[in-house]
Order: structure tokens, then C-alpha cells, then sequence
């Protein structure tokens, strides 16, 4: 997939649960380097993680509920649209239009957080999952490794563990397989740089209360697993 | 007293800073010149600590190196409420044992890389990071499943504990060792919870709400060891709007103390258009709490131009204005401004320092620029001021005096507008 298509298709950033109230998730998309944040309203914002006063990361900085703050010179940036609201040193003038952060568009959907780098044109494959929906999103694993790579490897390990069926590869960063424990599994691949990736993934069957950590550290031993796979052949 | 071996940049010696300061205890820091001097290796240091390793603290007769000891050591002895190093239950207590040998296994990598690149260290960095991200994961997991399991700190207990502590530096100065975290989204969390325990212990009560330990250093150089919980006194007060080094409340409220213009150890250096957001915001603040507006103090500094000054003095609307030169205050008055720009000075970006110093240095030169210029001296800016009002002046002939000197400015023709036009 090349540049621009890559660009405005939809990818998972982060589970939603872990865009937690009053917190700055950091995280990359394609190599351009996010800011993940939560308003006390609910609402998540995607910006691009430097301040546009003097380009200090905004990871750095602190959400106060319905503002991000810059740490170097406190300037307060607004939810939703990214328009500095405040600069302490000029207290009572109303800050200029241009300073404003990239933002980026960002939906929830299947427990996870979306967002892609352009806003024009639509594509939707990456939201789009078919009619079974996810329900239990599993810890999401980074890899040091392409997502080429990623994807290859996980096909790979489908097809050589017994009873595992995988739906044909037509998306390079979905691959959805089916097995006799985890039963439908899709697995979402976020192209953090070019040499590293996060590995979402998540289950169609919910477990009961009960078995759900279980579960979930069970799921999480086998990316693990495949992880340390990928890597001893990316290093070697 | 207890003594701190201390260097204020090393993540081993700041554990024990934090866990003293949250504790509430006072102590005493001895630094050691780690580097450049390598202080840690000479004969003297070898024989507190063969190691020759920071941190090390003197209690009484005891003495003791190694952080995760020292943090064991004080919680044990100085935490009255045991919540720090729970030693209740065994599985409790090896859980904490075993992430204080964890952060143990962070200086080796996390701090060996973070040597390597602020202090030029010869070791293999490479190693050190790789090894740093495999402790990483493993810390990331762990947190991932504690969170799951709706727990927020390293161990068993539904409070923070010395482990907390002893594994929050190495992680949270890792990038400047090269190592980024944000493969890591469960530690960037956790790091902002255990960021957060200082606001939630007081509020619990769990510990001593505001511990305001000064380490008593020895004399010379006690500006290089402000201990963190002097900082974070500092940071209070500004929050609640006192100044800066003498605690106290200012007229003004809130984010607008920062510029705590009226503080006499940190006068304000505002530049003009700061000076009328000054005033502006005091206003604002008088109309809110309906007084009105007596008046507003903006200082002329030493590197300030002539041009500057003069603009704030029109802005401000003032014919006085307080300067102050080797610590000594004058007041200017804007007419002798004007006479003596006119008759003395080609250049309206001359430093005022210069020229003040020029023209009292010239003896010889007639002495009615000095005299202009320095119509009073006074100690500080409160007995400028209060000589003013002492002198029985309304406050109407102030405003008309402002207004005059204003106005004299404009007819001399050296008003800042025509400086904005042009």
C-alpha cells in the first residue's frame, strides 16, 4: 500500500480503556508521533505530539481535564479543535489563531481508539470487521519488526498450529483467524515506524467474569510467544 | 540528624530524597562532587562506603549504603503508619523485596545508560539499553495485569509503597539515557499515579500533610542543594499566588503572581507591554473584589533602554518611576527622562544602566543630570511608595501629576506612538 493510500485509512492507536482521564498516551502512527488524550467529557483527541510554540513534545505535558497543557511555557491547548486558549506570559490577550495543534480524526470503535493521518478521501477497510464484532480487546504487544513482517508471521504460526483456519489475507494490516480455543481472533496491526509495530488484538467470544483474566493472560502468553518469534528473526 | 551522601542528579539518590521528604523527616546532605571530581572514589568516600557508591546515610551510629537498603531502613524506622514497607504478610513482603531487587537490576542498565550519555562514561550503552528494555517489558506486563486486576502500585497492597519508590527514577529518567517509553503505556501510568501520591497522601492524611524539611547545608553553596520538599513548597506557593521566597499572600491572585511585582527579594522585571497587563490584571482583580485601584508599581531596570522605559512610564501614565541601581532605589521623574534625553543622549536604545552610571561617574560634566535624575533615594520600593503617599498626596494629584508627566512626554514629542508608526 503506498504512502497517501496508507495515510488515509484508518488505524487502531490504542485500546480505549487505556485513554484514561487526566493522562497523555504517547504513541506513533506511520512515524509521525501521536498525543493521545481523554477530556473529562469523554472525548479523545489525536493531536500531533509537539506544542506549536517551540515544538516541545505535548506527551510531556499535562491534561487538565478539558485543556493540554504544554510543560515549557504553559500554554493551554483546547479539546477538539487543538486552539491554544492561554499563554501565562501574555495573561488577558487573546492568543493568536495560528497557534494550533494538528489534530488528527479519532472514533472509537471495537474498544479501540482510531485515527489516521489524513482527512481527505475515505477508507474505510480498517474499521470495517464484518458481522461478527470483537468483545474482549487482549493486551496490545509492541514488536520490533515491520508490519509486513508482523502480518506474515502471525499467517505463519496460523497455519502451522493444528485446527487454526485463517480467512484469506486481502488487508495487510487485519489478518482474522479462527481456532478451537481463542475462537475468532482478529488482530489489528498499528505501523508504528517502519521497524516497529503494536500488535492489537481481541476476541469475538467474551469470556465470563470469572475467566477473563485468565483468559487474558493465556492470550497474552501466545503473542508473546509469537513476539519473541518475530524478533530472534528480525535480529538474526 | 540524618546525613545524606548525596548527588543531586544521580536516580538512586533521589529515591531517598523523595521517600525522606514524603515521610515529613529533616536531614542533612553532604554532596558529593560525583562528577567531574569523582568525590565517590577518593580515599575519604572508601572509607564510609568501600563501594564507593552513592547513596549512603549516616543515622546516629548507623550507617548504611545501598538505596533499596536505605529506603527499607527509614521506612521501617520513621513511618509510624507501616503502610510503606508493609511487613505484615509474607507475601507482601517478598513482593516488595522483589521489585527493590528489580529497581536494583535498573542502575546496571537504565542509569548505566543515562551515565553514558549526560556523564560520558566508557561503558557499552548498547548493552545497557537492550537490557533496560527487556526490564521494561517486563515491568509494562506486570503493571498491564495489575491494572487489570484493578490494582494501581507494584505490590499486593491498595497503597503505594518503598518498592514504588525505589523503581520510579530509573524508569522516569530512562530518556535521557536514550530510552524511549512509549512502547511502555502502562509505565507512562503508573509513573503518573506515583507522580500523583504526594497530593493523595495528604488528603488521606496517611502522611504528614506538608513536609517542609530544609536540609541545614553547610555553608556557601546553598543554592546548589535546595532539597525537593523546599521545591515543592515553592510550587505550592505559587500555586496559591505567595511569592516566591518570602511565603507571602500578593494583592494580586493566582496564575497572575507569577509576577509577584511587589516581592523586594525578586523584583519584577516586566517589560512595558508587561507592565500594563500588570496593570490590567490588577484591576480587573480590584474591580472583582470592588476596591478600586489605587495604584500600580512598575520597575525600571539597569538593561533597559531609554526607549523602554520611557514607554512605560506613558503607558502607565506615571511621572515617577522607582529604579533601582547596587540596591539602592531612586525614583525618576519623566520631566528630567525628557530634559536629559534631549540634551545628553543621541541614541533612544542606550541602555539606562550606562547612562545612569555615565552621568554620575562625570564630575566634571554639570550635575543637573544627576540631580534630575535622582530626585530620592530610598531603600526599597514599599518606602518609595509609601514616602509618596506619606507626603499628603491625593490621590487626585497623583492621577493629575501622571497626567502631566504624560503629557510632557507627548509635547516633547518622544510619545511611543510615533514610534509604533513608524
Amino acid at each position: 500500500m503506498i504512502g497517501l493510500e496508507r495515510e488515509r485509512r484508518w488505524f487502531p492507536v490504542c485500546r480505549s480503556g487505556e485513554a484514561v482521564p487526566r493522562h497523555v498516551l504517547h504513541t506513533a502512527l506511520l512515524g509521525q508521533e501521536l498525543a493521545i488524550w481523554r477530556s473529562d467529557d469523554g472525548i479523545v483527541n489525536a493531536w500531533e505530539n509537539r506544542c506549536p510554540h517551540r515544538g516541545v513534545r505535548l506527551t510531556v505535558g499535562t491534561n487538565l481535564g478539558n485543556v493540554l497543557k504544554c510543560r515549557y511555557h504553559g500554554w493551554t491547548f483546547e479539546s477538539g479543535t487543538g486552539q491554544c486558549t492561554e499563554r501565562p506570559a501574555h495573561p488577558g490577550e487573546k492568543p493568536p489563531a495560528l497557534a494550533r495543534v494538528r489534530t488528527f480524526p479519532c472514533v472509537e470503535e471495537h474498544g479501540y481508539v482510531w485515527t489516521r493521518l489524513r482527512e481527505d478521501g475515505d477508507d474505510a477497510r480498517g474499521l470495517a470487521v464484518g458481522p461478527i464484532r470483537p468483545t474482549l480487546t487482549l493486551r496490545s504487544i509492541h514488536v520490533r519488526a515491520s508490519a509486513a513482517m508482523v502480518a506474515e508471521s502471525l499467517a505463519h504460526h496460523a497455519r502451522n498450529t493444528p485446527g487454526v483456519s485463517m480467512a484469506d489475507a486481502v488487508d495487510p494490516y487485519v489478518v482474522h483467524t479462527v481456532g478451537p480455543q481463542a475462537g475468532t481472533t482478529w488482530y489489528f496491526l498499528q505501523p508504528v515506524t517502519d521497524a516497529e509495530t503494536v500488535l492489537h488484538a481481541s476476541l469475538a467470544d467474551a469470556p465470563s467474569p470469572a475467566d477473563r483474566l485468565a483468559v487474558l493472560r493465556r492470550e497474552n502468553d501466545r503473542l508473546r510467544a509469537v513476539r519473541n518469534a518475530i524478533e530472534v528473526l528480525t535480529s538474526s | 540528624m540524618i546525613r545524606l551522601y548525596d548527588h543531586e542528579l544521580c536516580a538512586d539518590c533521589y529515591k531517598i530524597r523523595l521517600l525522606l521528604s514524603l515521610l515529613g523527616l529533616e536531614w542533612e546532605t553532604r554532596r558529593i562532587d560525583f562528577h567531574p571530581g569523582r568525590e565517590h572514589e577518593s580515599e575519604w568516600f572508601l572509607r564510609i562506603n568501600p563501594l564507593g557508591r552513592i547513596p549512603v546515610i549516616e543515622d546516629g551510629d548507623c550507617s548504611l549504603r545501598d538505596a533499596q537498603a536505605i529506603l527499607v531502613y527509614l521506612a521501617a524506622k520513621y513511618d509510624e503508619s507501616g503502610r510503606w514497607y508493609p511487613d505484615g504478610d509474607a507475601r507482601t513482603c517478598g513482593e516488595v523485596a522483589m521489585w527493590l531487587s528489580f529497581a536494583g537490576a535498573l542502575t546496571p542498565t537504565a542509569s548505566a545508560a543515562r551515565l553514558h550519555a549526560g556523564f560520558a562514561h566508557d561503558l557499552d550503552a548498547d548493552r545497557a539499553r537492550s537490557g533496560a528494555h527487556r526490564l521494561f517489558r517486563v515491568l509494562d506486563e506486570h503493571l498491564w495485569f495489575a491494572e487489570q486486576e484493578g490494582r494501581d502500585w507494584l505490590c499486593g497492597p491498595e497503597h503505594p509503597t518503598i518498592a514504588d519508590i525505589a523503581c520510579l527514577p530509573g524508569v522516569m529518567l530512562s530518556e535521557e539515557g536514550g530510552i524511549s517509553r512509549m512502547p511502555y503505556p502502562a509505565i507512562r501510568r503508573w509513573t503518573d499515579r506515583v507522580k500523583r501520591i504526594r497530593a493523595s497522601c495528604r488528603c488521606r492524611g496517611s502522611s504528614p500533610p506538608e513536609p517542609c524539611a530544609r536540609s541545614s547545608a553547610p555553608p556557601g553553596d546553598s543554592s546548589l542543594r535546595r532539597p525537593h520538599s523546599d521545591r515543592l513548597r515553592q510550587r505550592d506557593h505559587r500555586r496559591e499566588g505567595r511569592c516566591r521566597s518570602t511565603g507571602k499572600r500578593s494583592t494580586t491572585r493566582g496564575r497572575e503572581c507569577r509576577q509577584t511585582f511587589k516581592c523586594p527579594r525578586y523584583p519584577g522585571t516586566l517589560s512595558p507591554s508587561g507592565s500594563v497587563a500588570v496593570r490590567n490584571i490588577a484591576s480587573r482583580t480590584a474591580a472583582r473584589f470592588g476596591l478600586a485601584l489605587v495604584e500600580t508599581v512598575v520597575y525600571a531596570r539597569l538593561w533597559q533602554t531609554l526607549r523602554t522605559i520611557r514607554r512605560t512610564m506613558m503607558e502607565n501614565e506615571f511621572t515617577h518611576l522607582p529604579l533601582e541601581n547596587d540596591g539602592q532605589w531612586y525614583t525618576v521623574d519623566a520631566e528630567a527622562l525628557c530634559v536629559y534625553r534631549d540634551q545628553h543622549c543621541d541614541d533612544d536604545n542606550e541602555v539606562w544602566g550606562q547612562t545612569l552610571r555615565f552621568a554620575m561617574e562625570r564630575t566634571d560634566k554639570p550635575l543637573d543630570v544627576r540631580e534630575a535624575v535622582l530626585v530620592s533615594q530610598h531603600e526599597n520600593i514599599h518606602e518609595a511608595t509609601d514616602r509618596l503617599k506619606g507626603q499628603g498626596m491625593l490621590l487626585r494629584e497623583m492621577r493629575q501629576r501622571n497626567r502631566r508627566g504624560a503629557d510632557c512626554l507627548r509635547s516633547a514629542g518622544v510619545g511611543w506612538k510615533s514610534e509604533r508608526e513608524s
